[in-house]
């Protein structure tokens, strides 16, 4: 789920951008250092979208370096349980298959894959397919997906899906 | 909310409904008859359930223990004198609507929990197994298992390749179970809603003792405790009365007044009960009486002449004993009832016998001819008239001479019939 909330960073400045353009870079390293990033509680931050205020800064004692303290806006995307999401099929085996809802993978066991779609390695590429051949999900097809549970580290979040329920499965264009 | 202060001095039937659904749903068939027992009637001593439901005291009392235990019905003691005088403690079991519901809503949650830490439990369960460190990993780690470049699990300590846990596959349905217990549990949710807020009277959570005579429906004295004002009519007051299986009978009474007099008329005796079809004095009566037979008619009008002559009465009698008895008999039998007597002087004595000369003379005429097939004729004034025809208004007619040759042919026709 997607959420568009206020958030805060301390961005650690070095004494050489001190000067007439500080605050741009100080911008500059707030969109490095938080878009992209994964935290347990507010997800991935996915886009910063204002910039609402640069506090002081306080120089770190001993060391010159400046510590900015900013509030901004980003966009954050928060995957929850039982959620459905749509995803593109990344890696397909006799496990299951991975998929990424764009920054987070999600593992779909086949436990979790309707029971009569099987598994077909011979085929290029490897895919899951029904037993009337009318379904096929292999690599790089789009597919919907139900979060059944999510691992949150601290560098990130993993997730794994199911296809068994109403209106999941293979997406067709 | 002022409305929900009010207590309800009446179970409401909400909650006897989810007593009984909760019972059915989750316990033995002898659980829920008990439960059925104590919803029909708050208060029962332990004997009585046990005469009512036709349970062993044993069994009765292991069934009371599990649903005490599981606090849907509790216990009052109570000393009383028993029938040997001695004081005993006696069981009175009821149930506390209020702990009920809250055990049941209690237990629910339970049971919701439980599924819930169920499903959570085979989302994380050991999916992979290392066979050489015996490291296992759930299906969340399978991205740390994950080598993309082979495309293989690999055991995140060891590098071994990984196996699936086949001892750990979760359950075919597991993923459905709260959904299914939520909309199997959907009605016991709405009864719970629907008695929310309702507070209940103080002698409805503490009922009082039902004699079981109440029960049985012996004992109608029972209160009514007639619909109060504001009070809606439930139907409580009158359902479930008596337990006691008597023989199913139906009394249908109608119009008693018409049956008792129908009995009366029934008992009224017939005409020829109350009054003697023999003798009479009175002619008119005899008519009619006489009217009941056709051939006793016929018999009326032909026979006045031989009445007259008690003699020939006499004799025709004698004759019918001794002679044409068989014949006369079964002929007369038909006509047993009938005489004509005018004569008012004639006594009881004589009476049966008249009866039975008409039947005899008419008889003659008509089917005994073979002896009568010389009629003697009579002469009265210009006509001639056969003697059986000879009636007292002919006699009446007759001249003296014509009368005295009557007699005389009669005397000889009587006489030639005594042979």
């Amino acid at each position: 789920m997607f959420y568009h909330i206020s958030l805060e960073h301390d961005i650690l400045l070095h004494p050489r951008y001190f000067g007439p353009n500080l605050f741009d870079i100080v911008k500059q390293k707030l969109y490095t250092e938080v878009e992209g990033t994964c935290t347990g509680k507010y997800g991935f931050v996915i886009a910063v979208t204002n910039i609402d205020n640069v506090g002081a800064g306080l120089i770190q004692p001993g060391q010159g370096f400046v510590v900015y303290p900013v509030k901004y806006k980003a966009i954050v995307f928060r995957p929850f349980k039982g959620e459905v999401v749509d995803a593109v099929v990344t890696q397909v085996n006799k496990v299951g298959m991975f998929a990424e809802i764009g920054p987070l993978s999600c593992f779909i066991s086949h436990h979790s894959i309707p029971a009569d779609m099987e598994h077909c390695p011979n085929v290029q590429p490897a895919c899951y397919k029904s037993k009337d051949e009318d379904v096929v999900i292999a690599v790089d097809d789009v597919i919907r997906c139900k979060i059944v549970g999510t691992r949150v580290d601290a560098s990130g979040i993993f997730a794994i899906g199911t296809l068994m329920d109403d209106y999941l499965g293979l997406i067709s264009n | 909310m002022s409305e929900e202060q009010v207590l309800v001095t009446e179970v409401p039937s909400s909650l006897k409904q989810l007593a009984r659904l909760v019972v059915r749903g989750f316990y033995s068939i002898d659980d829920t008859l008990i439960i059925d027992m104590l919803v029909r009637n708050p208060c029962m001593k332990e004997d009585d359930i046990c005469e009512l439901l036709k349970f062993e005291k044993k069994m009765l009392r292991a069934r009371i223990a599990t649903l005490r235990a599981d606090k849907f019905i509790q216990v009052r003691l109570r000393m009383e004198t028993g029938e040997d005088g001695k004081a005993q403690k006696v069981n009175y079991y009821f149930i506390n609507y209020k702990t009920f519901v809250n055990v049941v809503k209690y237990k629910l949650d339970l049971m919701r929990k439980r599924m819930e830490t169920e499903e959570r439990d085979a989302t994380s369960r050991a999916s992979f197994k290392c066979p050489r460190c015996s490291k296992t990993f759930t299906d969340l780690e399978a991205d740390q298992l994950f080598d993309f470049i082979t495309g293989e699990f690999r055991c995140t300590y060891c590098r071994e390749i990984v196996e699936e846990d086949l001892s750990a596959l979760p359950k075919k349905d597991s993923r459905m179970q709260l959904a299914r217990f939520n909309s199997q549990i959907e009605p016991l949710y709405e009864l719970l809603r629907q008695v929310e807020g309702i507070l209940l009277a103080p002698e409805i959570l503490e009922p009082e003792p039902v004699d079981i005579n109440t029960i049985r429906g012996l004992d109608k004295s029972r209160v009514q405790g007639g619909a109060r004002p504001g009070e809606i009519w439930s139907g409580e007051a009158t359902r479930g009365q008596g337990f006691v299986v008597e023989e199913a009978r139906v009394d249908v009474t109608i119009g008693e007044a018409e049956t008792a007099s129908l009995a009366t008329d029934r008992k009224e005796q017939p005409i020829w009960m109350t009054e003697s079809t023999v003798i009479t004095t009175d002619e008119h009566q005899m008519d009619l009486l006489v009217g009941a037979s056709a051939e006793a008619e016929k018999t009326a009008t032909t026979n006045p002449k031989s009445n007259d002559d008690i003699m020939s009465v006499l004799l025709a009698h004698e004759k019918k004993g001794d002679t044409a008895a068989t014949a006369a008999a079964a002929s007369a039998s038909a006509a047993a009832v009938k005489p004509v007597v005018p004569d008012a002087s004639d006594s009881s004595d004589e009476e049966p016998i008249k009866e039975e000369s008409p039947p005899r003379l008419s008889v003659g005429e008509i089917a005994d001819s073979d002896d009568d097939e010389l009629l003697p004729v009579v002469n009265v004034g210009s006509q001639s008239v056969p003697i059986t025809e000879v009636d007292d208004k002919l006699i009446a007619e007759m001249t003296p001479q014509e009368k005295e040759a009557y007699i005389q042919i009669y005397q000889e026709y009587y006489s030639h019939m005594y042979d």
